[in-house]
């Protein structure tokens, strides 16, 4: 009996060891998604392991309830430019609503409701400029040029001009007599095209019913009771400070119970956020909250992150105190907090310079991850199921630890092309971690890798070996366009050349001057005058030629068109962008549906939509690139 | 009224209760299916839409090669000039003669014509002009429409396959889903120049037609 704590011990440390090395498997979840990152939120049911919420900087919410295999498309809000399409939703009982068609919770079904609205006018387009004046938002156009997106409709949660910032009480109550998803939200529509581009920069989902989730937004936050269809506003402000959401959580213990780390401070709500309060204390009452973290143990102990400190309360959030500040304002600037869920003394504080590790509960900070985490905007924090067991990260990389932050090392690097901006544990497959790139929704699974056929695998690599390559079809995209960065350079070094080119300036005229001089003149003296009539006619004709030519001889030794710093540099990098992303995202998607389709030999209706689906990235695909791909029609 | 309740229960019953999903072995499925091959291609409402916005590969290639070579033609100035003047000179000779009766008189009348045409190239545009570059910036709203017009294309499509194969049991919900499809192909129609609206009207006479 005595060896049997030593077997434990053993057989915990043994199982500690086979999870480290045990391989992770990347699973791709982002088919089927209309192609419009970045990303830059995701979230997990607790309650449910297969619901998940997506949301990018354009105020789409995409929400999966088989555990990201497909995906729902849904507005929360838009920012202004070109719709084409519906608002409405459209019900249909039985059925995950969405805007548009609704194909979801039918397990057959590859590819979800894909609504209208991207905006083809996005270079066109116009983001909103706001000023707040006397407590009322008034909205007005402006041009925008940051990005992709700019899609018009949707479920919005704007009522008209300045009318739900000042009547917060009137939303709360139309919401509560007309029924979440209608009602306020035709009038809110009205606004739409004025309204900003909404980030969706973090998601809360209760815990006791995974249609209910809470959406952090640059404009306020968002509150959906009916899995993701419609986003009331519940919480907003006259200033963009206040709009900003940096952070929900719930209470631990109180579901009801909801804190919001906002620009200008922080908020609770005691009713599962439809009402919020701010915090009186003068530490967290005004000042630009990013976080929020409470002990799991100690229900008490809360600490929360702000842009210039960390502060923490053990009375509930009563009375606060500083706990960190750093000269250096990025090290100061606090992104994340964790307290280690086995040992409430371990506290991890993730900044814009580095993470930071606690052993006395927040009291003395010392920098962790040594030189590879040091300087680097760290975004990501998370526990794992293990004691000792967290992840961290930053825009590029992803590192775990094992034993409470004194190694690390390296669990995922970014590609290239793709930023990382989230990650965490999955609450339901132990050891799996979601990763969130900016065009990516990746699950990393510690499972084997599944097998495939070796039939399947010589059929696919036939059909690799058939078609082109994605960095073929990708240059054959940017060529067409025009905006292939090769030919491009090509183009603009011969604009040293060409000052050795003069500016010619030619001139013919012709002119005809004709004169005629009529004179009389007297001649003789003392009266006897004689008057001597005289005509003298002159004529001048000629045609003149002349040739200037003027060198700009600086610019064969520089020349400013070299450079692509210019308003034209700018638009042709801003194209290059994004047709090579679009072209990478079809071109992936395309591959991976051809993959499964070689691996599951179903027939029916599935087979229809995968096919439809791989036939219409192909159309894309080929409409870019210029008919690289075999066309096959699914019909 | 009772009776009335009872019936509308019972058609409400009746409407909830989905239609099973037809195979796609079905002979109408399959009739169906034949008739979505009688509207316009992707490939046809790609490129109606992008010759709809005047961004279609030719367009713009035209466009680019235009700017390459602008610069052979000159900015051209024309003047002309004419002027019509006459000058009268009257000398008094004051020692002999009356002053009010001049010496000589002189008249003298001047008609100038003048026409001038000027020509400025810029030799250096030849072998770089920014324009050209600009041009490649319209890849951006072709990559939008075509992106918009897939998309459309597929949704509607999608939708048309979703009602073929699993009808919707209840009245609401397939006029509902109808509705949907005729503000895509209206939406679609209105990006790609009426496309849609003309494959239909074809298919309509043909089928109108009597054969011979």
């Amino acid at each position: 009996m005595r060896s049997s704590p030593v077997f434990l011990c053993l057989l915990i440390a043994a199982s500690v060891a086979d999870a480290q090395d045990r391989p992770r498997v990347v699973e791709d979840l982002t088919r089927g998604l209309r192609f419009s990152p970045p990303f830059l939120s995701l979230a997990e049911s607790p309650s449910d392991p297969d619901t998940l919420y997506a949301g990018v900087r354009w105020g789409r919410i995409y929400v999966s309830r088989d555990g990201g295999k497909s995906w729902n498309e849904n507005y929360a809000r838009t920012s202004p430019g070109a719709f084409y399409g519906s608002i409405r939703a459209q019900a249909d009982p039985g059925r995950v609503i969405s805007t548009g068609v609704s194909f979801a919770r039918d397990p057959n079904s590859l590819l979800q409701g894909q609504d209208v609205g991207d905006s083809i006018l996005q270079a066109a387009g116009a983001s909103a400029r706001r000023a707040a004046i006397n407590g009322t938002v008034l909205y007005g156009l402006s041009r925008s040029v940051d990005g992709p997106g700019g899609a018009g409709g949707g479920a919005g949660a704007r009522l008209g001009v300045g009318l739900r910032e000042t009547a917060p009480w009137l939303a709360i109550a139309v919401r509560k007599k007309r029924r979440w998803g209608v009602g306020i939200r035709l009038q809110q529509t009205l606004a739409l095209k004025a309204a900003p581009a909404t980030s969706i920069g973090f998601f809360d989902v209760d815990p006791r019913d995974p249609e209910v989730a809470l959406a952090a937004t640059n404009d306020g936050l968002l509150k959906s009771n009916d899995g993701g269809f419609s986003w009331p506003t519940v919480m907003t402000g006259a200033l963009r400070s206040q709009r900003t959401i940096h952070h929900v959580l719930r209470h631990p213990s109180d579901p009801d119970v909801v804190y919001a780390a906002t620009g200008l401070g922080l908020r609770i709500s005691r009713d599962a956020g439809e009402t919020w309060a701010p915090l009186v204390h003068g530490l967290v009452a005004i000042n630009d909250t990013r976080w929020v973290a409470i002990d799991p143990n100690d229900h008490k102990v809360m600490y929360v992150g702000l842009s210039w400190a960390l502060v923490k309360s053990e009375d509930g959030g009563e009375n606060f105190r500083i706990i960190f500040d750093h000269p250096w304002p990025r090290a100061a600037l606090v992104r994340r907090v964790l307290v280690d869920p086995h040992d409430s003394k371990r506290v991890f504080m993730a900044t814009a310079d580095g993470l930071f590790v606690s052993d006395n509960a927040g009291y003395k900070w010392d920098r962790t991850g040594g030189l590879v985490m040091t300087g680097f905007d760290t975004i990501v924090l998370s526990a794992g199921p293990e004691p000792g067991h967290f992840l961290t990260g930053n825009a590029r990389d992803l590192w775990e630890t094992w034993d409470g932050g004194k190694t690390w090392r390296i669990a995922y690097f970014a590609p290239i092309e793709w930023d990382v901006r989230w990650a965490f544990f999955s609450r339901h497959e132990p050891g799996a971690i979601w990763v969130l790139t900016s065009a990516e929704i990746l699950k990393l699974a510690p499972r084997a890798p599944e097998s495939l056929g070796p039939e399947v695998v010589r059929r696919f690599r036939e059909l690799v070996r058939r078609e082109p390559p994605l960095h073929h079809v990708v240059q054959s995209a940017l060529r067409r366009s025009g905006v292939d960065r090769p030919t491009v350079n090509a183009f603009r070094r011969r604009a040293q050349i060409s000052a050795f080119l003069p500016q010619v300036t030619a001139a013919l005229w012709a002119r005809t001057v004709e004169l005629e001089d009529d004179s009389a003149r007297r001649s003789g003296m003392f009266g006897a005058a004689t008057t001597i009539p005289l005509t003298n006619a002159f004529r001048d004709s000629g045609l003149f030629y002349t040739v200037f030519a003027k060198w700009n001889l600086p610019g064969i030794w520089h020349s400013q068109d070299e450079a692509p710093t210019d308003r034209v540099g700018s638009l042709n990098r801003g194209a290059e962008w994004r047709i090579r992303m679009t072209v990478i995202n079809l071109y992936q998607e395309r591959r991976r549906l051809q993959l499964e389709g070689l691996a599951n030999e179903d027939e029916g209706r599935p087979r229809l939509l995968r096919d439809l689906r791989i036939e219409e990235l192909t159309a894309h695909l080929n409409a870019l690139a210029g008919d690289l791909l075999p066309f096959r029609p699914a019909l | 009224m009772r009776a009335m309740t009872l019936v509308l229960t019972a058609l409400l019953a009746s409407g909830a209760m989905a239609a099973p999903a037809r195979s796609l072995d079905d002979p109408r499925v399959q009739e169906e299916m034949e008739a979505l091959k009688l509207e316009p291609t992707i490939q046809q409402a790609q490129g109606a839409a992008l010759q709809f916005f005047n961004i279609d590969a030719d367009t713009v290639s035209s466009m680019r090669s235009r700017a390459k070579i602008k610069a052979l033609l000159p900015t051209v100035d024309v003047k002309f000039r004419f002027k019509d003047a006459t000058t009268d000179v009257a000398t008094i000779d004051r020692v002999n003669y009356d002053p009010n009766d001049p010496a000589s008189e002189d008249a003298v009348g001047a008609r100038a014509t003048e026409w001038e045409i000027g020509g400025s190239w810029s030799l250096s545009r030849l072998v770089f002009n920014p324009e050209v570059l600009d041009v490649s910036s319209v890849a951006v709203l072709q990559e939008g429409v075509l992106k918009e017009v897939t998309r459309l294309y597929y949704t509607r499509r999608r939708l048309q396959v979703d009602l073929i194969l699993s009808p919707p049991g209840d009245a609401a919900t397939k006029l509902s889903k109808q509705l949907r499809v005729d503000e895509l192909t209206a939406t679609l129609d209105a990006m790609c120049g009426n496309v849609f609206t003309r494959f239909a009207k074809r298919a309509k006479q043909r089928h109108r037609r009597p054969r011979r």
